[in-house]
């Protein structure tokens, strides 16, 4: 494929607005519905589905494809190294997650699930919630991923990387931290705790406090 | 269960709020001009955030115009534009829906639910309608209702942790929502996916805690009863539904969308924490028992 950037006929530095536009731009351009009449028509469809690509590549790269927070923000997707850097303890038996490991990097999260809960009760430490929780993250099973990291927590309290992974992904920073991330950007917006109607402000409110009480008195009209 | 999905208004500018106005009214009418008057009543915020979405999307050519309302009592902004049949579509084929899952719950219902069913119950022959336009939403919906009743029934006898499992329904509510974000398979198939996905467990998993209170009374089911009593129970709640709303809101990010912004960003960001949020002040949240 040609470079991305080049097809959409911008830098490598332009901010996302830009690079949206100019998909929009060319998307426009090449659709196969406003080339209907085009002799050279399929040219268009194939210059179409050249520009979703690019697109789609840029702006997954940009934002991480949406994935795997935890790789991400840790800006290592290498679990063997890290966990070799871990004290953590062995039960006796040679517990080894290399296996699980291997999954995890390949993003088999089904895989590495299915090995970790193949593991005996005595192999359950930390490590194992720890992974356990990147399994269940891949899944998008976010419930019980936090809940598998805040065990790994409460199982090595002494163990500062475990500990700095779940406060990060608490303040919703998997993608992208501090006022950058979903939490600081919420902020700004600020939350309503009252149940206002959305259209409260816009006319009297004492025809919305009616809208709430007797709709059906005056749908009819 | 639906509903979440309106804005902040305070927040919105002067001309969002207009813009708001005449998705809202506009799909109202939409509603009543597709399915009869006493459909306005099945109205649903959710998809007047579609409709805005799918605008913002394909950037259709929109007329506003200002009529009055017999319902709020003076003028509104109501908009015409192609995709607002959609959208009052999909809001049959919810609302449809979410009567079959009423009467399952047993709950009392209010004055303004029962006039909703029974508006939802005279429009099955243009349901069918629906269904046989878009057999893959139509489909989706139906068996999510299925599984999910059969879920919460299998699950209301699992009081122990070990089956602590919110993510089971959060995620079948996602797969529906992405269905129905999903008019056709185009260019923009796959975002609205991931955006479907993450909105709807996040609608699921925020109306279940509105809902504790209500549920614990009447002994309905409700994903959080096996850890309402662990400590910081209801912070834990929130952080999951911010890393949720985090990765939704990220995937809109992902979208080559202009138009109406500003809207969906201050629905995504903020309108729609906020029956959730008026659940989590309350004092009982805080460790006291309701």
């Amino acid at each position: 494929m040609r470079d991305p950037y080049q097809v959409l006929g911008v830098s490598p530095g332009a901010t996302d607005d830009e690079l949206k536009s100019a998909y929009r731009k060319l998307s426009a351009k090449y659709h196969p519905d406003n080339n209907v009449n085009n002799p050279n028509k399929a040219e268009a469809e194939e210059r179409f589905k050249e520009v979703q690509a690019a697109y789609d590549s840029i702006i997954k790269m940009r934002h991480n494809g949406g994935n795997a927070g935890y790789q991400h923000q840790s800006g290592s997707s290498d679990y063997t190294g890290r966990s070799n850097g871990y004290q953590y303890q062995n039960y006796g038996n040679n517990v080894n997650f290399s296996t699980v490991i291997a999954y995890l990097n390949g993003r088999s999260y089904a895989a590495a699930m299915i090995e970790l809960m193949k593991m005996p009760e005595s192999a359950r430490n930390g490590m194992w919630y720890y992974l356990k929780g990147h399994a269940n993250w891949g899944l998008h099973n976010t419930m019980a991923a936090m809940d598998d990291l805040y065990r790994a927590c409460q199982l090595e309290p002494g163990n500062a990387a475990f500990r700095r992974e779940y406060e990060t992904l608490r303040q919703g920073n998997a993608y992208g931290g501090g006022t950058n991330g979903y939490a600081g950007r919420s902020e700004q917006y600020g939350r309503s705790e009252l149940r206002t109607s959305p259209l409260c402000g816009l006319g009297s409110c004492l025809s919305d406090f009616l809208c709430e009480i007797l709709p059906w008195v005056f749908c009819c009209l | 269960m639906f509903g979440l999905l309106l804005p902040f208004s305070e927040k919105l500018s002067e001309e969002d709020k207009k813009t708001y106005e005449g998705y809202y009214c506009g799909l109202c009418h939409q509603l009543r001009e597709q399915f009869g008057k006493k459909s306005s009543l099945i109205l649903q915020y959710d998809c007047v955030f579609l409709a805005l979405l799918r605008n913002g999307l394909y950037e259709k050519e929109e007329s506003f115009e200002k009529t009055f309302c017999g319902h709020k009592l003076r003028k509104v902004n109501v908009c015409s534009e192609e995709g607002l049949r959609y959208a009052a579509d999909m809001n049959l084929l919810l609302a449809y829906q979410n009567y079959r899952d009423r009467v399952h719950d047993g709950q009392r219902r209010s004055i303004t639910l029962r006039a909703a069913e029974s508006a939802v119950k005279g429009l099955s022959s243009e349901y069918a309608v629906i269904a046989a336009k878009y057999p893959r939403q139509a489909k989706a919906v139906a068996e999510y209702v299925e599984k999910l009743e059969a879920y919460e029934d299998r699950a209301a006898d699992l009081k122990e942790k070990a089956e602590y499992t919110p993510d089971i329904p959060a995620k079948m509510t996602g797969d529906m929502l992405a269905e129905i974000l999903v008019e056709k398979e185009d260019e923009y198939a796959e975002y609205l996916r991931r955006i479907g996905r993450g909105l709807g467990a996040f609608i699921y998993l925020a109306d279940a805690f509105t809902d504790i209170e209500k549920d614990l009374k009447t002994g309905d089911y409700n994903p959080y009863l096996p850890v309402l009593s662990e400590e910081g129970f209801a912070e834990r709640i929130k952080d999951y539904l911010t890393i949720i709303a985090g990765r939704t809101e990220e995937a809109f990010e992902m979208l080559p969308l202009f138009r109406h912004r500003e809207i969906l960003r201050n629905i995504l960001y903020s309108g729609m924490w906020t029956a959730f949020e008026k659940s989590y002040r309350k004092d009982w949240n805080k460790g006291e028992k309701p």
